[in-house]
């Protein structure tokens, strides 16, 4: 179902008190908090506990969201944190799902770009947490320097230098494994 | 040298940095005339574009939200709501929930011509009576009084023949416009 429903206008209704219009929001939503924790965490299962507990959250802090970001930013920033609790409180990483292999292109092309993608998203794991969480916003999710200053809390050029150290190590590791 | 130096320098002086920056985020070389003829930059641009074709393809990887997160999440929010008591008891009474009141009308007004999206609101005003606080998203045309009216009617007439609840008050906003599908 197309909700042709702006998330303002959800926004406002779910912080008057209607569950259904947060469920709109939910539903529109999910997919990219889900994909930042499984980013973040590498696990389906722990990503799914951070992705819920978000969402949980998201809906008891809503009457203090004032529409200063995207109410996507302000999720971002919600799961983001989230998820580095979630690491810094040990939890253990778990396999990383398979990657869904593309059955357009040759087989073994696609099986070796496959395991690549699998080596990077451990590559991506691997990274420090804070630096994580930039890369993920702005390589996987497409967010601006400005958003995802907005999602983590900090500023433009710290986020720029997290990028940089990111990209810089994704790069090391990955002339590791080439 | 630091492995992780974003300061780090390639054979030829050229930042690795802004290599990276130019094939990540499309930036313009800062030297091209020399970054073409230079075999430093090309092996390096080389093994960043291949590293670089990798993360969009991981990017693009469809990852859905599992089934069952939105279910969760709306169970665990969900808090206590109140219920309208129907006024025929003769054997035993009927409670309807004002949730359930309040998607009751939602589906009404959502079938009216129009209106795009409802958002409802059900607070129990009696014994048997429920007052409804309706917030739409219209599409752009119709004229919005007659509009409003409609709604309103529509509520209060099929609430009753559906619920048998009383419907006193329809307090209704239109607050957007919908967005048409591209």
């Amino acid at each position: 179902m197309v909700v042709q429903a702006s998330d303002r206008f959800l926004v406002a209704a779910a912080q008057a008190g209607d569950l259904h219009a947060f469920e709109a929001l939910v539903r529109r939503h999910q997919g990219a908090v889900y994909r930042v924790a499984l980013r973040m965490l590498g696990s389906e299962v722990d990503a799914e506990d951070a992705a819920q507990e978000a969402l949980v959250q998201a809906w008891r802090a809503l009457s203090t969201f004032r529409g200063e970001s995207a109410f996507s930013t302000w999720l971002y920033r919600i799961v983001t944190n989230r998820c580095l609790k979630a690491r810094a409180a040990g939890h253990p990483m778990e396999a990383l799902p398979d990657v869904l292999i593309d059955r357009d292109s040759d087989p073994a092309e696609a099986v070796a770009q496959s395991e690549r993608l699998h080596t990077l998203a451990r590559g991506v794991l691997a990274l420090p947490a804070e630096q994580r969480a930039a890369l993920v916003l702005r390589e996987l999710e497409g967010l601006s320097y400005e958003q995802i200053a907005q999602a983590l809390g900090v500023t433009v050029p710290a986020v720029k230098g997290r990028i940089h150290r990111a990209r810089l190590g994704l790069l090391k590791a990955g002339a590791a494994w080439r | 040298m630091a492995l992780n130096d974003p300061s780090e320098r390639l054979l030829c002086g050229t930042k690795l940095a802004a290599l990276i920056t130019q094939v990540a985020d499309g930036a313009p070389a800062a030297d091209p005339a020399h970054q073409a003829k230079c075999p430093y930059c090309q092996a390096s641009l080389g093994r960043i574009r291949e590293l670089w074709r990798d993360v969009r393809a991981l990017a693009d990887e469809p990852v859905r939200a599992p089934r069952g997160l939105l279910d969760e999440v709306i169970a665990r929010v969900r808090g206590p709501v109140g219920a309208v008591t129907l006024r025929d008891a003769t054997r035993g009474h009927t409670q309807v929930s004002e949730a359930v009141l309040a998607g009751v009308a939602r589906r009404i007004a959502q079938a009216v011509p129009a209106v795009a999206f409802a958002s409802v609101l059900a607070h129990a005003s009696g014994p048997g009576t429920v007052a409804l606080r309706v917030r739409l998203v219209v599409a752009y045309g119709p004229s919005l009084p007659v509009l409003a009216g409609a709604v309103r009617e529509q509520i209060v007439t099929h609430v009753r023949r559906l619920t048998d609840v009383q419907v006193t008050e329809v307090e209704v906003s239109v607050d957007d416009l919908a967005v048409p599908d591209t």
